[in-house]
């Protein structure tokens, strides 16, 4: 690590105003970027970085394999992702649990691990429903996307985009079914 | 399954919550009452939950953006989700900011101690650009956050990819305007192909230019954007022939840029690097991208 890091970090730690102000300078040209568009609650996701890279330079977390600032700017751009995506309009009738959260990267290993495992297994199931199906998922569920929408993009009336959801899940769920039970004997 | 009802077919999109709250009562209220969609909806849930799940992680999303190696998961991932991959090209574009801000700071303050050297010694500065080469990468790339793997110094970096202009088609169309002929057919057909360019939608303008494109395969602007597209996708691999063809076709367009990162990024690293050098040497328009390319692909000074 750069002399000049530790002594930031070492001034960070400390309150020092003079790195503390440097490291503010570098939060801020991420997240007060336009694109990203937070205006109003960019000054508390700032402070939201402050405390999370409070508690990593603290833990040891940053090993200098990047300079600092990179380090801050890639902080700062986690939760300014986060903070979009908390903000995108939820589903109604998935309970507000179950919409994608960022996953918190301080979850036990265990957790983390089960984590993988369950998306590993979701993959596989995708990989093999076939390209029309698979094709169908994305835009129901990553583009979150209606039947009508959909029917339009496609070019295929509502009532066939309909039918085709509803044998797409169940043939979804014969292959979770299918996946779950090969990887049984295993646990 | 005995249900017939053709809310059975509402099902997946009530889950997803994208009926019209009309349609979402109604699948709400037959739930309520039929067991069998009870149960079907139970296991519905579970899927797309799982499915959802399949959404990158923030660490994942800022990783694609500083083009570290993804994993097959994420890669497929990405190829199907719109959101994800406009999570990433949102992050590319800001961290192509702040390599633009910091390489521009990093100038300024070069040319400040070139400037107080020729005061001090009196000796004339041989170098004519200040190049951003002496100090750190430009941007952030390749870098772990926050995890305890161990930095791949010899691993070549990427080169992080701005938008190519489209000043130069917009001024012809302009001073096209109203004629009629095969050039301003392909004029209208490049914007209508770079639309979703313009709003960052790499993706979609790949579909629509590689569509253009076997059309007319003579046009070297298609081919060139599609290039760029490919690049700023983080395919530079697939980025290489087109930029090599619209060279061929016309040496007025200028791939040289493009084609040196597009080579960096693929792992044609010594080409690729050659390239940069000869460009940011030569002091031309295209000097100060090619230099700042160049660190960044070093990750050391030059």
């Amino acid at each position: 690590m750069a002399p000049a890091n530790d002594d930031l970090i070492s001034g960070f730690l400390k309150g020092d105003d003079e790195s503390s102000r440097q490291i503010d300078a570098w939060i801020h040209e991420v997240v007060r970027h336009p694109k990203f568009g937070l205006k109003a609650e960019a000054a508390d996701l700032a402070q939201d970085v402050r405390r999370k890279l409070l508690s990593a330079l603290r833990d040891g977390r940053f090993h200098g394999s990047s300079t600092l600032r990179t380090y801050v700017w890639r902080v700062a751009q986690h939760v300014a992702i986060d903070h979009l995506r908390m903000r995108r309009t939820r589903p109604a009738a998935v309970p507000l649990d179950d919409v994608a959260e960022p996953l918190d990267r301080d979850r036990s290993p265990e957790a983390l691990m089960l984590h993988a495992e369950r998306r590993a297994l979701f993959h596989l199931v995708l990989a093999r429903l076939g390209d029309e199906c698979r094709d169908l998922f994305h835009l129901i569920v990553f583009d979150e996307r209606g039947y009508a929408e959909i029917a339009r993009q496609l070019g295929a009336s509502e009532g066939a985009i309909k039918v085709r959801a509803l044998r797409c899940r169940e043939k979804a769920m014969r292959e979770y079914k299918s996946v779950t039970s090969q990887r049984a004997p295993r646990l | 399954m005995s249900c017939t009802s053709p809310t059975r077919e509402l099902l997946t999109f009530w889950l997803a919550g994208s009926l019209d709250p009309l349609e979402a009562a109604q699948a709400q209220d037959h739930v309520a009452g039929c067991a069998d969609c009870r149960i079907e909806s139970d296991q519905a849930r579970e899927l797309l939950r799982g499915l959802r799940d399949l959404h990158l992680l923030t660490d994942e999303v800022v990783a694609a953006a500083a083009y570290e190696p993804e994993t097959e998961m994420v890669g497929a991932h990405l190829r199907g989700c719109a959101r994800c991959r406009q999570e990433v090209a949102l992050l590319r574009a800001v961290n192509a900011d702040l390599a633009r801000t910091s390489s521009r700071r990093r100038g300024r303050w070069l040319m400040g101690l070139a400037a107080a050297a020729v005061l001090l010694i009196a000796v004339p500065i041989v170098r004519q650009v200040p190049r951003p080469l002496s100090v750190e990468p430009a941007a952030p790339v390749a870098i772990p956050a926050a995890s305890t793997e161990a930095p791949a110094p010899t691993i070549p970096r990427r080169v992080i990819v701005e938008k190519a202009s489209l000043a130069s088609l917009a001024n012809e169309t302009i001073v096209l305007r109203g004629a009629s002929g095969p050039r301003q057919a392909l004029l209208a057909d490049l914007a209508a192909a770079l639309e979703p360019y313009q709003r960052d939608d790499f993706s979609e303008s790949t579909v629509r230019l590689r569509a253009l494109r076997a059309r007319r395969p003579d046009a070297p602007e298609v081919a060139y954007y599609l290039g760029v597209c490919f690049l700023l996708l983080g395919q530079p691999a697939d980025a290489i022939e087109p930029l090599e063809q619209a060279g061929r076709i016309s040496s007025s367009v200028d791939t040289a840029y493009y084609l040196a990162v597009a080579r960096v990024n693929a792992g044609q690293t010594q080409q690729g690097r050659a390239q940069l050098t000869s460009l940011c040497d030569a002091g031309g328009s295209a000097a100060p991208r090619a230099c700042a390319a160049l660190a960044q692909a070093s990750g050391s000074a030059r």
